[in-house]
């Protein structure tokens, strides 16, 4: 009996030890169908991206014509190379039998390693010296090594990850990356010699090196095989270099070091820079300095006494005291030993060639401390870790999840050359040695304008980065951004762009690859016809130029003429023109200007109020002169008042809402008599205005205005965008009495104006200007807008006063094309402007039967809108002429 | 019940269809070494049989009785591991004696017979002064094993001593009390023993998701590549021989501790059900065994056995399915290996010689009784 109770417990115990089991292969079986059923779609997808090479085929964009069907931008397609430059450093084969070599027979590799230099010029020798002599001892070096029994290779790889430290990091003083990877570094290194950088034969040699006895058994390779290989890849370098355009294979290897040393160099001051972080947050509670109040920013800017190394500051501060010394009221001795020192810089331009450390001197004299948090952050760390002895090597343990990422990544890419065409790019994605080296091609799109073109289509076009991404100009407005990155290239709107095609190639299990059907050809952008008229623009362009030289106009001018019957702006001048490269080059000066403003801001509430005003409008002019718009478009950038120009349209509003007798006179006390609206409107008499707005009131004058079209822009928001803004300015702080003559916050390009005079031409109706005639299949029909608003009589009594300002400032031409017209003349400009002047003329042509709207401006001239009628009518003329 | 020959052939059958199974897999495997690993594991496996067919013919009192001349020698062959042994993949676990062999893998069938040996007469009047020896027959190979640095492998006696000492009618307060002790002791190995690396591997399983992806590829990248593989296996599987993962060779040591993977990618969730099931009715089969013999140290030599192959499994499932940490652990009877093989297959020729004896009855109870009636 008790047997049997024995018997019964046993197997009842037995019986829940394989219910446990069940249950555990249970919970298996779940987790299985989650993977397989749930989860399928995901891992088939990671495990297809993986095997699938996309290369992504920029589609040639649209091109640009003029209404002749002149081209006036084409489509270049382009490829830019970049590497990785620790990727690179790790992975060409060359380095790793350097590195393997330095490890494994470090007496035949004696002096190929300098850890001491840390200037860049030594450091990339060196490393050229080095890399090329590993090279030309190839055959010697493998054979040594290839003999290697394996048993020795293992302890030594250790000591090797220690020797790639300094070639990496120039100050060799970091642990970088942690010494669980190194080993596989190195086993990285045996596997390129391998020629299979996959991680999965990584593995496989791993254990065959513990298998076989000799290095080049376990690595299944033979002398002659690894010296092709090597062979191949120089050539290939050599390849590139002529590619690029780069007068030798060395110079290339040069370039490529140069880069690397940078990269590692700006990874070590990320690095330090957490390591700085911490040390702030360990002495301050916060990691951000800037969080800091200013006094204790103050304070710390006292104590660390960092010199500030902004030159504007510097500058402004350097002629305050030579001011002073001019009005003798010099401070005292040190600042006229600084003087003295300083007697020799005469100008800005000279101050800035000045090395940075007479600058600083400078600063450092004048007491000028920089309160910049990044600065004393980087002061904090280095005194703190000087102090308390880090030792940075035990300290950095690679904890810093961004460098560590960044360097799993292979660090930041650096571009080697740009304009490749696809065959180059093909031949580097086919060729594995430069793809595994970290070598990557990317495409970029390309514009290339015809002719004497560039200048009018990098204005009124605008360009595209490298990357895509529109600056501004009208193909902003005819597409969105491209996403490259995008393999269906989904975010493609516009269709200016096209859709960018796509190769995929899918590895099979022998290696090769296989295209697949998803690859897809690119589908070239639409192209785009514009209302211009080149040769016109060309023509009127010059004539805009002569103008700005004759008036001095001190930031340009601009001009349009529209075609009333179909609204087509026929052409839309700027001066100065702005080639491509210049284009680049003006919007780097204005990233500086941003920095410098930056600076001001950081240190104004230190200057005393003389030298702020001083700076400010230093800062002022150059914002100014910096902008790189075209002022044909542009009224936002830079203000331009319409002034008188809008007494055309104030008359008519006058005159409409029956607020004004036409006939009746009044005393005007600027011209000393009395005159009625034609002799107001003839002599451009202000107080004439005022006195009859009064009445009307500044709402209902705005009212009119934007019933003839101010604000409405073109098709296209080449200038639209800051209309809404520009008419929010105007209601709120304008007031009817300067908004009548065009003054106060108003600000107008030349094409709003233009369009406005077009409306005023057709009595308050009139075409919708258009700038795009045709995109792709689609017409951009003649929209007319607005209704009639100016009476005939009113009309023609205004018309005729047009024809005689024209008349009066351009005789010849006005009466032979019987141009009507109005001078405009704003001022009010403050600083170093006030001086000056923004002229205008603007009107329509013929009087009797119009056919085109026209504005002119000259900015910032010291001359009048009187000045500027004589070369609008030649304008006018010209287009006449083509036209008819 | 089933009869015993039915019971033998059973066992049989089972393990040469689990065999067979891994065979076809091993064969299947890309990169034209899996008709390599085939050969290798036939050669292993002709050995392995012939050492079978000597253990199921010797009585098993025989193996019992010289259950420490057996656990000394595995012990000795592991304490000459540190001295003569040959590093691979980071640890040394191997001797080379003309052929490649692993005495941890020896050390288990060695482990079970001599706990066996050690429980036969405990059960419930066990004092804790009884599981002294058992505990330091544990803990001796335990951490030879665990300096190897075998982790996994150390691990699995803890499974397989626990369920022979609950087998051999150990007190559930005493089993609780040890169950206890070893979660207590498992939390300060993790802390104070782990290495960095295998803390990771623990973390980078429970925590996966949360990881940044550089860490998921360097901690995680073989879990990674075979959660891919059994992902893509779907229900049917690709077929042998077409599995791409498999075949691009995108995953590390496939043919020992990741077949699983292979197996689930070739022949999908069918496959693996299949699998399982052959192995569930292994161990049924095994328990069913030690029902059938009333001789208490022949039953723990089953439990031990059986416990072994069920718990190994699921550990090497586990860990292709990202449910146990990462560890190097084979599949029994399936992945390539040789000692492993030759381990598993002692083990059920073991419980094959048990099976046919199932006649004397020594139990427990009945010498307590003897004991009693004797005064």
């Amino acid at each position: 009996m008790a047997a049997r109770s024995l018997q019964l417990t046993f197997e009842k115990r037995l019986t829940v030890l394989f219910f446990g089991f069940v249950v555990a292969f249970g919970i298996g079986t779940l987790r299985l169908a989650q993977v397989q059923i749930a989860e399928a779609d995901d891992h088939r997808k990671a495990v297809r991206s993986r095997r699938t090479l996309s290369i992504l085929l920029p589609a040639p964009r649209g091109r640009i014509l003029d209404r002749n069907g002149v081209e006036l931008a084409t489509s270049v397609e382009t490829w830019d190379l970049r590497v990785y430059p620790v990727r690179f450093r790790e992975r060409n084969r060359v380095d790793a039998l350097g590195d393997l070599a330095m490890a494994l027979l470090p007496e035949r590799c004696r002096g190929l390693c300098d850890r001491k230099s840390q200037m860049k010029a030594d450091v990339v020798e060196a490393r050229l010296r080095r890399f090329l002599t590993i090279y030309e001892a190839r055959e010697e070096l493998l054979e040594a090594l290839l003999k290697l029994p394996t048993q020795n290779c293992l302890p030594d790889i250790k000591a090797l990850s220690r020797r790639w430290e300094p070639v990496l990091f120039p100050r060799g003083e970091l642990v970088i990356p942690p010494n669980s990877r190194l080993r596989r570094r190195v086993l990285d290194a045996l596997v390129i010699l391998a020629d299979d950088p996959a991680l999965a034969t990584r593995i496989r040699v791993q254990d065959r090196l513990e298998r076989e006895s000799v290095l080049g058994k376990a690595l299944g390779i033979d002398v002659r095989s690894v010296v092709q290989g090597l062979d191949d890849e120089m050539a290939e370098l050599g390849w590139l270099a002529e590619e690029l355009d780069i007068e030798s294979r060395d110079s290339f290897l040069n370039q490529l070091f140069a880069q690397e040393w940078r990269a590692g160099e700006r990874l070590e001051r990320k690095i330090m820079a957490a390591v700085d972080d911490h040390i702030a947050l360990q002495r301050f509670g916060t990691h951000d300095l800037s969080k800091l109040d200013d006094d204790e920013l103050e304070a710390l800017a006292e104590d660390l006494r960092l010199p500030v190394d902004d030159s504007d500051l510097l500058w402004a501060r350097l002629m305050s005291l030579r001011r002073a010394r001019d009005d003798k009221r010099l401070p005292g001795s040190v600042e006229e030993g600084l003087l003295r020192e300083f007697e020799s810089v005469p100008d800005r331009r000279a101050f800035d060639r000045l090395p940075h450390a007479r600058r600083r001197v400078l600063a450092f004299h004048l007491g000028l401390w920089s309160k910049r948090p990044d600065r004393l952050e980087r002061e904090v760390g280095r005194l703190t870790r000087a102090k308390a002895g880090y030792n940075e090597a035990d300290y950095l343990t690679f904890n810093k999840k961004w460098t560590r990422i960044q360097h799993f990544k292979g660090g930041i890419p650096y571009h080697l050359g740009s304009g490749l065409s696809f065959e180059v790019a093909d031949r580097i994605w086919r060729t594995f040695g430069l793809r595994r080296a970290g070598f990557d091609i990317r495409a970029s799109f390309g514009r290339r304008y015809p002719g004497e073109a560039e200048g009018l289509a990098t204005m009124l076009l605008g360009r595209m980065t490298s990357k895509g991404a529109v600056i501004g100009g009208l193909e902003a407005s005819l597409s969105r951004q491209v996403d490259l990155n995008d393999p269906n290239g989904a975010l493609i709107d516009g269709t200016i762009v096209g859709w960018p095609g796509v190769v995929r190639r899918e590895r099979q299990p022998d290696g090769s690859f296989r295209e697949l059907e998803t690859s897809r050809a690119p589908v070239a952008g639409d192209d785009v016809v514009l209302s211009l008229d080149s040769d016109l623009q060309r023509r009127s362009n010059a004539i805009l130029a002569r103008m700005d030289e004759a008036l001095d106009g001190r930031l340009g001018s601009g001009a349009v003429v529209i075609d009333l019957a179909t609204g087509d702006i026929l052409c839309a001048c700027s001066v100065p023109l702005i080639e491509g490269k210049g284009y680049f080059e003006r919007y780097e000066d204005q990233i500086r200007l941003d920095r410098a403003r930056r600076a001001f801001n950081e240190v104004k509430s230190d200057l005393s109020s003389q030298e702020r005003d001083e700076l400010s409008l230093r800062m002022q002019w150059e914002v100014e002169e910096v902008g790189f718009w075209s002022r044909a478009f542009e009224a936002d950038s830079l203000w331009t008042p319409p002034g008188s120009v809008m007494k055309v349209f104030s008359a008519a509003a006058l005159l409409e809402s029956g607020t004004l007798n036409p006939n009746q006179l009044f005393h005007c006390w600027d011209k000393r008599r009395d005159l009625d609206l034609e002799g107001a409107l003839y002599l451009s008499s202000n107080p004439y205005f005022w006195h009859h707005v009064k009445e009307l009131g500044q709402k209902k004058l705005l009212s009119w205005f934007e019933a003839f079209g101010m604000f409405s822009g073109i098709d296209h928001s080449v200038s639209k965008s800051s209309a809404r803004r520009r008419r929010a300015v105007v209601r709120e702080h304008d007031a009817a009495k300067n908004s009548v003559i065009g003054q106060g916050s108003m600000s107008m390009s030349p094409v709003e104006i233009a369009a406005m005079m077009a409306s005023f031409a057709g009595r308050g109706k009139s075409a919708q200007p258009r700038l795009v005639l045709s995109q792709g299949d689609q017409e951009n029909p003649v929209r007319y807008r607005g209704h009639e608003l100016v009476s005939s009589a009113n009309w023609r009594l205004i018309t005729r006063a047009m024809t005689r300002v024209a008349k009066h400032y351009a005789p010849a031409l006005s009466t032979r094309y019987k141009i009507a017209g109005k001078t405009g003349t704003a001022d009010g400009f403050g600083g170093r402007w006030r001086p000056f002047n923004q002229a205008w003329f603007a009107g329509f042509a013929p009087a009797d039967r119009p056919r085109i709207a026209f504005a002119v401006t000259c900015v910032r001239t010291s001359k009048r809108g009187k000045d500027v009628a004589p070369f609008a009518a030649e304008i006018v003329k010209t287009v006449l002429d083509e036209l008819r | 019940m089933f009869p015993p020959l039915i019971l033998r052939a059973g066992i049989v059958i089972t393990t040469a269809l689990l065999i067979v199974f891994g065979l076809l897999i091993q064969s299947s495997i890309g990169d034209s070494m899996g008709i390599h690993f085939a050969q290798i594991q036939t050669r292993w496996f002709l050995i392995a049989l012939a050492a079978g067919t000597l253990v199921s013919l010797v009585p098993y009192r025989f193996w019992i009785r010289r259950a420490w001349l057996g656990y000394g020698g595995a012990l000795f062959l592991l304490m000459l591991v540190p001295i003569f042994g040959v590093v691979r993949n980071n640890s040394k676990r191997w001797l080379e004696l003309g052929i490649s062999i692993q005495p941890s893998e020896l050390m288990k069938i060695a482990f079970i017979v001599a706990l066996a040996r050690l429980l036969r007469f405990r059960g419930r009047d066990a004092r804790p002064r009884d599981l002294l020896m058992p505990g330091i027959a544990f803990v001796v190979p335990t951490m030879l094993i665990f300096s190897q640095p075998d982790l996994g492998t150390a691990l699995l006696f803890a499974p397989v001593a626990l369920a022979m000492l609950f087998c051999s009618g150990l007190p559930l307060r005493q089993m609780g009390a040890i169950l206890g002790s070893a979660g207590c002791f498992g939390l300060v190995g993790y802390l104070f023993f782990l290495k960095p690396y295998q803390q990771a591997r623990i973390l980078s399983t429970f925590f996966r998701s949360r990881l940044p992806d550089a860490d998921r590829l360097m901690e995680g990248y073989q879990l990674e590549q075979s959660l891919h593989s059994i992902g893509i296996g779907g229900f049917l599987g690709q077929g042998l021989g077409e599995g791409l993962q498999n075949q691009l060779n995108a995953l590390p040591y496939r043919q020992n501790d990741f077949i699983f993977a292979v197996v689930a990618e070739e022949t999908g969730l069918i496959g693996c059900l299949v699998l399982f099931g052959l192995i569930l009715l292994l161990l049924q089969l095994i328990f069913r065994a030690a029902v059938l013999n009333r001789d208490p140290a022949a039953r723990l030599v089953c439990v031990g056995v059986g416990t072994l192959i069920a718990s190994q499994s699921f550990v090497h499932v586990g860990v292709n399915l990202g449910i146990v940490p990462t560890t190097g652990m084979t599949l029994p009877l399936v992945s390539v290996g040789g000692t492993s093989l030759l381990t598993t297959v002692l083990g059920i020729a073991l419980v094959l010689n048990i099976a046919g004896r199932p006649a004397i009855v020594f139990s427990n109870e009945s010498v307590r009784e003897q004991r009693e009636r004797l005064g």
